[in-house]
């Protein structure tokens, strides 16, 4: 039989039990979820797509990109394994052969590969850490700083203006250059609690924070503490220091999973889970 | 396709890519007043005429800003400019980091 219909594939697991596991709800527009499994032991969670990659105004791409990472949370919090498949993949139906008929031949050929990933991810999550250094801290230890400071007192209101930009400029060079020192640092601990390390590029403070660095981590589940506890001592040891840290997280950034159709481009890094 | 333009949105278009360019030629003035204030090039008097007529800009850009409800445009412009800067910056002073990403990209 051939069908023109495509398959949108939100992400690769272990043979799942028949049905789309725990409550998945459903796809992206509310789309039904549907699951392909094949012999080797691997599913495909999807939803039966009819036309080309979702494109639209960014709003819609927003909750379209949102929708997905979502159904991939849901199966990924019912205790399963994933490797989730970036936005925009789809399996598209042929001449020849079906959308359904393509996506087990795709899982079939890469079982190997795949079932190695999620052997690699079981028991794993990603947290995400960005660590930042705020550039007033930084610089209100510093002599040169101070001397400005002290210049400002009693001056009229207009050289105050231009000495008040000269000290946020003296602050944020301190702080560009403790941060320049401390990237190596922070990595290589972050690197040592985790078994892999994924730099992000996407960081973005308030405004007088300056990026140290932003990464994602691959930390097994049972050693989420040891992250926590690095971070812990980080910020002791920097008052400077400002740290975010969200998660855990399904392994997003260590999936590494070729996509079996045709993907669109990946949507910019604001857009992604 | 017809192109539909709604007068309003295309005023405050204009008008915030406007107010963002004023801020970043601001932002670029009031750097060179600083690195003549650090060489001492500066009287007490041409500082203060200097630091008033970037007070009295100050003024004027709040001001625009929010008789025309432009705070949050004119902050999601500059943010994404500042994105795009960053990021050629960011290739640009740490070519490992970029290399690191480009092999990622490649494999």
């Amino acid at each position: 039989m051939t069908d023109a219909e495509g398959l949108y594939v939100y992400a690769v697991a272990r043979a799942l039990p028949g049905d789309v596991p725990g409550d998945a709800g459903t796809g992206i527009d509310d789309a039904p979820l549907v699951v392909v499994t094949v012999g080797e032991g691997l599913s495909a969670v999807v939803h039966h797509h009819a036309g080309g990659p979702y494109t639209g105004p960014d709003d819609d791409v927003r909750r379209w990109v949102v929708e997905h990472s979502e159904v991939v949370d849901r199966v990924w919090e019912a205790g399963f394994t994933v490797l989730p498949m970036t936005f925009n993949v789809i399996v598209a139906g042929g001449e020849e052969q079906s959308a359904r008929h393509r996506l087990e031949t795709w899982l079939t050929a890469n079982a190997e590969v795949l079932l190695a990933r999620l052997d690699r991810l079981d028991g794993r999550v990603e947290l995400r850490v960005e660590i930042g250094l705020d550039q007033e801290e930084v610089g209100r230890h510093d002599p040169r700083a101070d001397a400005v400071r002290a210049e400002l007192a009693g001056r009229p209101a207009g050289v105050q203006r231009l000495l008040r930009k000269r000290l946020a400029r003296l602050e944020r060079d301190l702080t560009d250059a403790l941060a320049d020192d401390l990237y190596q640092e922070y990595r290589r601990r972050l690197a040592k609690v985790s078994e892999d390390l994924a730099e992000n590029r996407s960081a973005r403070f308030e405004p007088g924070v300056v990026a140290v660095l932003s990464v994602s981590l691959l930390v097994p589940r049972d050693d989420m503490e040891a992250v926590g506890r690095e971070l812990a001592a980080i910020t002791d040891e920097q008052p400077a220091a400002r740290i975010r840290y969200s998660g855990p997280w399904p392994t997003y950034s260590f999936a590494e999973t070729p996509g079996p159709g045709q993907a669109a481009a990946r949507p910019p890094a604001d857009l992604r889970p | 396709m017809t192109l539909r333009v709604d007068e309003t949105s295309l005023k405050n278009g204009l008008l915030t890519l406007v107010v963002t360019l004023v801020e970043i030629i601001q932002e670029a003035l009031e750097s060179q007043a600083v690195r003549r204030l650090e060489g001492g090039e500066l009287t007490e008097e041409e500082q203060e005429r200097l630091g008033q007529a970037l007070l009295d800009l100050d003024e004027a850009l709040e001001s625009i800003k929010a008789d025309h409800g432009l705070t949050t445009s004119v902050a999601d412009l500059r943010r994404g400019l500042d994105d795009v800067v960053n990021d050629v910056v960011d290739r640009l002073v740490n070519p490992a980091r970029w290399a690191d990403g480009t092999a990622g990209e490649g494999a």
